[in-house]
């Protein structure tokens, strides 16, 4: 593994507080290239450690580098780290085009090179439809991708996206799945971060786990994996009729139990591969045409992951 | 979604020169500003004093025929006078003061917190030019809205009295020096108190009480030592006034300062402001609060 601080991200001994709240305590790492996933409960600290990162916040003590270049530089630092920020919020009345192509054009980029590349990136995220819409009547899961294209569009060799998978529907995310699959390749940063285990870690090279401000395991953890398969992933699903779906689903591999919700409006499902899942859901859809108010992984069983890594890490 | 493009394949982006980026962000900055109706109170406050003159006009000519401008204040040269009191006491004092206030406070506050200012600082550019382009794309905004509104309320005086007379004067080499004058001056007003509420909008995170300081100091000026007078924005304004409003108050007024001193002062305090300012972006965090 290389060691040339050009190519890592490092963190030396950060210590940020909020005043008296503690936002991430003693944190040194050294991320190299490939994707890496930040995981960890609300409030644990990925927000803090990911703004950190990218030079909104300062470190109360503590260093660090991203590729060589100091976080306090935002000049040079952010040619290379594109962020896509949690807050869903946008400037008044822009609208996808602008909103990356204004990005782009404080790059470096002419106007109309500007307009073609911000179309192109659009286009790579599936929103070319809806490029000349304001911003704000987005949905959810737009507004997610929309917020990626910017991120991406200056080709930065480092990628932070602080829950990206967030709002996006099973197509959607498999698709956005693919984009970091072929981002994180040929030496690239892509760090994600996600409060569900089990989303992340199958595309991750890595996983950094966070609880409580403290990074409580990192690198390839062994048994993350094992301790997966012990407690499969619920994932709600709510329709207007879910009969055809869950007999379709009952029967895949990747299925290991569903329970019909009382109110015949939806079911729960295990699986051991949210992918694999996702993938049987969306061929329905597409085969069926059902119409799916959500489908959305249910968190509370990754206490239990939580809890054996913590108590053992 | 096409895979077709590799993002690996494009161009690299060439980094552009400063001056280029901080005309690409003024630019997003005036559109930004032209959006939603929140311009609207200072373009009121622009040319409000102009309403109000065009209304006295219109009531004395409907209701006191008899009641020439002449009778009241005499000559052109008194009349005069009384437009530079006006001028001074509404235009400066009220109308500038808080036109900047509502553009200048907002700078930052309204991205702050709309939770959008983030992309400016996430692009790869110095904060100094967010600082930069928010304070230019606020000046070119008040500063036309504020010469404009001056001009035309020049002009609305005008039309007071017998407009055989006024009008030559107002179409005179001196008559038009005097309202181009009028107008530097609410320029450089929106100078001096954009930088002024620049600063002030960054560094509070509630500013009502240091803008309410700042309009108690600016307003008691004339009752402060000659010394303290000249820390304060409105007496270089004054200084400038072609004509020297009078004032009825008893007190020690300063020495008008002459107008290339005041001048330089103004653009001195406007930059030291800004100084203060591009190093409160450069420190500034920015998480919108713990429940973002
Ligand atoms: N501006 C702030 N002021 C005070 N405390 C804060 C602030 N921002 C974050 N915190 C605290 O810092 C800790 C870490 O927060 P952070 O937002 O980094 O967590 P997170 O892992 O991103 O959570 P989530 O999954 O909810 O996004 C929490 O205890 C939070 O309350
Ligand atoms: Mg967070």
């Amino acid at each position: 593994m290389s060691t040339d601080p050009r190519e890592l991200i490092l963190f030396q001994e950060v210590s940020k507080f909020y005043g008296e709240v503690l936002g991430i305590n003693r944190v040194s790492l050294s991320i190299p290239p490939g994707i890496t996933s930040l995981v960890g409960p609300n409030g644990s600290g990925k927000s803090t450690l990911m703004n950190l990162m990218t030079g909104l916040l300062h470190p109360t003590v503590g260093r660090i580098s991203v590729r060589g270049t100091a976080t306090d530089d935002p000049e040079r630092l952010h040619r290379l780290v594109g962020y896509c920020a949690q807050p869903d919020t946008f400037p008044p009345a822009a609208t996808g085009l602008s909103f990356v192509a204004g990005f782009l054009e404080i790059c470096g980029l002419g106007r109309r090179a500007a307009q073609l590349r911000a179309e192109e990136t659009i286009d790579q995220l599936g929103l070319s439809d809806a490029a000349g819409r304001k911003v704000a009547a987005y949905s959810k899961g737009m507004r997610q991708r929309i917020k990626l294209a910017r991120a991406i569009a200056h080709d930065p060799p480092v990628l932070v996206l602080d829950e990206p998978l967030n709002g996006l529907d099973p197509m959607a995310r498999a698709e956005v799945i693919a984009l970091f699959r072929r981002w994180g390749a040929g030496g690239r940063h892509l760090i994600v971060s996600s409060h569900i285990l089990h989303e992340v870690d199958l595309l991750s090279d890595q996983v950094i786990l966070m609880n409580q401000g403290y990074v409580v395991a990192e690198g390839d953890i062994q048994g993350v994996r094992g301790e997966m398969t012990r407690h499969p992933l619920q994932i709600v699903v709510r329709c207007a009729d879910p009969r055809p779906l869950a007999a379709r689903l009952i029967g895949a591999d990747s299925v290991t139990d569903l329970q019909l919700h009382a109110d015949g409006g939806g079911f729960f499902a295990r699986t051991r591969d949210p992918e694999g899942f996702y993938r049987l859901v969306q061929d329905a859809v597409l085969q069926e045409g059902l119409i799916l108010e959500t489908v959305m992984p249910v968190d509370d069983d990754v206490g239990a992951v939580y809890q054996y890594l913590i108590g053992e890490a | 979604m096409s895979a077709s493009v590799n993002p690996i394949d494009r161009p690299a982006i060439l980094s552009r020169g400063r001056w280029a980026q901080l005309r690409v962000l003024t630019r997003q900055e005036l559109r930004l500003r032209a959006t939603g109706l929140w311009s609207l109170p200072p373009l009121l406050l622009a040319f409000g004093p102009t309403f109000l003159l065009l209304f006295i006009v219109v009531v004395k000519h409907l209701f006191g025929p008899g009641d020439s401008a002449q009778e009241i204040v005499g000559g052109l040269a008194d009349w005069r006078q009384a437009f530079a009191e006006v001028f001074h006491s509404l235009m400066l004092r009220v109308c500038v003061f808080f036109g900047c206030a509502a553009v200048f406070l907002n700078s930052f506050r309204s991205a702050v917190a709309g939770r959008y200012l983030h992309y400016s600082y996430l692009s790869p550019l110095r904060r100094e030019l967010v600082v930069a382009a928010k304070y230019l794309s606020g000046l070119i905004f008040t500063g036309i809205a504020f010469m404009l509104g001056s001009l035309t309320m020049w002009t609305a005086a005008h039309l007071d009295g017998p407009l055989g007379e006024t009008l030559p004067a107002l179409f005179s080499a001196q008559g038009l020096r005097l309202g181009l004058t009028y107008a530097g001056i609410s320029f450089l007003g929106c100078l001096g108190y954009g930088a002024v509420f620049l600063a002030l909008g960054l560094r509070f995170k509630n500013p009502i009480f240091p803008t309410l300081f700042l309009m108690v100091w600016e307003s008691i000026n004339l009752f402060l030592p000659a010394g303290l007078q000249k820390l304060s924005i409105i007496h270089y304004l004054q200084s400038l006034g072609p004509i020297p409003a009078k004032t009825q108050l008893i007190s020690v007024v300063a020495a008008p300062t002459s107008a290339p001193v005041s001048i330089i002062g103004l653009l001195l305090v406007t930059m030291g402001l800004l100084w203060l300012s591009m190093r409160w972006a450069r420190g500034m965090e920015l998480d919108y609060g713990s429940d973002a």
